[in-house]
């Protein structure tokens, strides 16, 4: 079983349902192989700080798509840490009791650094949800309060008891894998960048495979491109398996 | 399937899975995978100071075998490209040729690329501009080098109005040149977005796509998965997999 655990949705039109375009990335994704994907929230549509309102509309969205296609689908819910921690606490309720979401997603809202975090994160253990928070070493710079596998060896440090997932491997790179090596918590995904080869290899050899989980960044990315970075990866089949999808199904319970 | 971007050698920042620096081991990982020929040009030619070094390292294998068709790599700011040039043609038997501007700091408007650029035309050498090895993101903090700029390109193909292939440019810059000049061809090595085939092709003919693995940098079965997972015409495919690239060795 294939899952994917980066997929972002396109809703981009409060009246506007982009079923076409799902159905397509459904399409593509049944076609590679993949059988469940995971939403994390528009990107860039409601920006770098979403209001609360864009928190609720983007979290609303996404379970409509759940909601339509719930074999192939599920979604993790998008918070900003910067908001009234009543109302993050709220819109985590409703995500987890009305809409069954799997994880929580953090962007660059807030660094993994902040403070302002801790909200979110105490809710995450209190739901025993995994929390996917965006990272990446950049040598072009960063954009807001982006954060660097560094920031979230920080913040796996302050939350040694809830799952943190790490994404963009290559882009987090090796000097990222090492960051985070002795932290058991925090998990790496492969999805976003290009297919550049040698570096699930490392996060092999350097985590282990059980600590890797495939994720694509469509639609942004491909999935054919994105699953060659697994699949064209010199590792065992059986680390294949786990990172294609076996880990995912464990970490989220599927 | 013809492979457009193949490299040899070593990469100076991180060790690359791919068995790039053995001749015989690299083919059998390509031709395991289908692929049938590959454009093959030295690594070590982007960073020594004389290309001509990383061309006469890596080349002279290559001759005569049928897996591989040499690329040289050509450096126009220095003086002894034409020697270069001879070499890669006489001794190599080399139909393309590739500049990277950026990484050996030099402009496409520089008056010496026209005359590289006569000199390749009246040996009827096809010319290839790399745009990058990497994602600039990615970039080693000790080597950062920009993408080849759209409007030198562009500029360019407008003085030289000869067939003229663009390697490694994503898939928004291929769009953008590919309305700027109908003289170019690119590969699809960095070319990348949901259903990447079919939304190339809405905005750029087939007939000017080239497959490429930009092995060992990538892994293949990226690029393979690509052309795998288009809905097109068995023509079509056909086309970019192997047919455009011969036409233009064949010119």
């Amino acid at each position: 079983m294939i899952i994917d655990i980066h997929v972002h949705h396109t809703w981009a039109k409060r009246d506007e349902p982009p079923w076409a375009l799902i159905e397509e990335t459904l399409a593509l994704a049944e076609q590679c192989g993949i059988q469940k994907i995971g939403l994390l929230g528009t990107y860039s549509y409601h920006g770098y700080d979403p209001t609360e309102e864009g928190i609720q509309e983007c979290n609303t969205h996404a379970a409509l798509i759940v909601e339509r296609y719930p074999a192939q689908v599920y979604s993790f819910c998008y918070l900003n840490p910067a908001h009234d921690p009543a109302f993050i606490r709220a819109e985590l309720d409703r995500c987890v009791s009305e809409f069954g979401m799997l994880g929580i997603k953090q962007w660059i809202a807030v660094n993994a650094r902040d403070k302002r975090l801790n909200v979110v994160m105490e809710g995450a253990r209190r739901y025993k949800l995994p929390v996917l928070f965006h990272a990446w070493y950049k040598s072009t710079g960063y954009v807001y309060n982006e954060s660097t596998p560094a920031d979230i060896r920080d913040l796996g440090l302050r939350f040694p008891d809830v799952p943190i997932i790490m994404p963009h491997l290559n882009g987090c790179g090796v000097r990222g894998v090492l960051d985070i090596q002795d932290l058991p918590n925090v998990y790496v995904d492969t999805s976003g960048s290009q297919p550049d080869a040698g570096f699930v290899e490392f996060a092999v050899e350097h985590l282990g495979a059980e600590r890797i989980l495939f994720g694509s960044d469509v639609p942004i990315r491909d999935y054919a491109v994105q699953l060659a970075k697994v699949q064209g990866a010199l590792i065992s089949d059986e680390a294949k398996r786990l990172i294609l999808g076996e880990n995912a199904r464990r970490l989220l319970a599927l | 399937m013809i492979d457009a971007d193949l490299l040899l050698g070593h990469y100076p920042f991180r060790p690359l899975p791919a068995p790039s620096h053995d001749l015989q081991r690299i083919k059998d990982y390509l031709q395991v995978r289908g692929i049938r020929r590959a454009c093959v040009a030295s690594l070590h030619a982007v960073f020594y100071a004389d290309p001509q070094q990383g061309n006469s390292e890596h080349l002279p294998q290559v001759v005569g075998d049928d897996f591989f068709l040499p690329v040289g790599t050509i450096n126009p700011a220095l003086y002894n490209w034409r020697a270069t040039l001879a070499r890669c043609v006489e001794a190599y038997g080399c139909r393309i040729v590739r500049l990277l501007p950026n990484y050996h700091m030099y402009n496409l408007a520089a008056p010496f690329v026209d005359d590289f650029l006569a000199e390749a035309q009246r040996r009827q050498v096809t010319v290839a501009i790399v745009k990058r090895l990497e994602d600039e993101r990615m970039h080693p903090l000790l080597m950062k080098v920009p993408g080849v700029d759209n409007g030198e390109i562009t500029a360019l193909a407008q003085r030289y109005p000869y067939p003229l292939i663009v390697l490694s440019a994503y898939l928004p810059e291929i769009k953008e040149l590919a309305s700027a000049s109908n003289q170019l061809y690119f590969d699809l090595a960095f070319a990348e977005t949901m259903n990447t085939m079919q939304r190339l092709t809405e905005a750029v003919p087939s007939e000017r796509l080239l497959f490429s693995t930009h092995t060992p940098f990538f892994y293949p079965e990226a690029a393979i998965g690509k052309v795998a997972h288009w809905i097109t015409s068995e023509e079509n495919r056909q086309r970019v997999c192997e047919g455009n690239l011969i036409n233009l060795l064949g010119r």
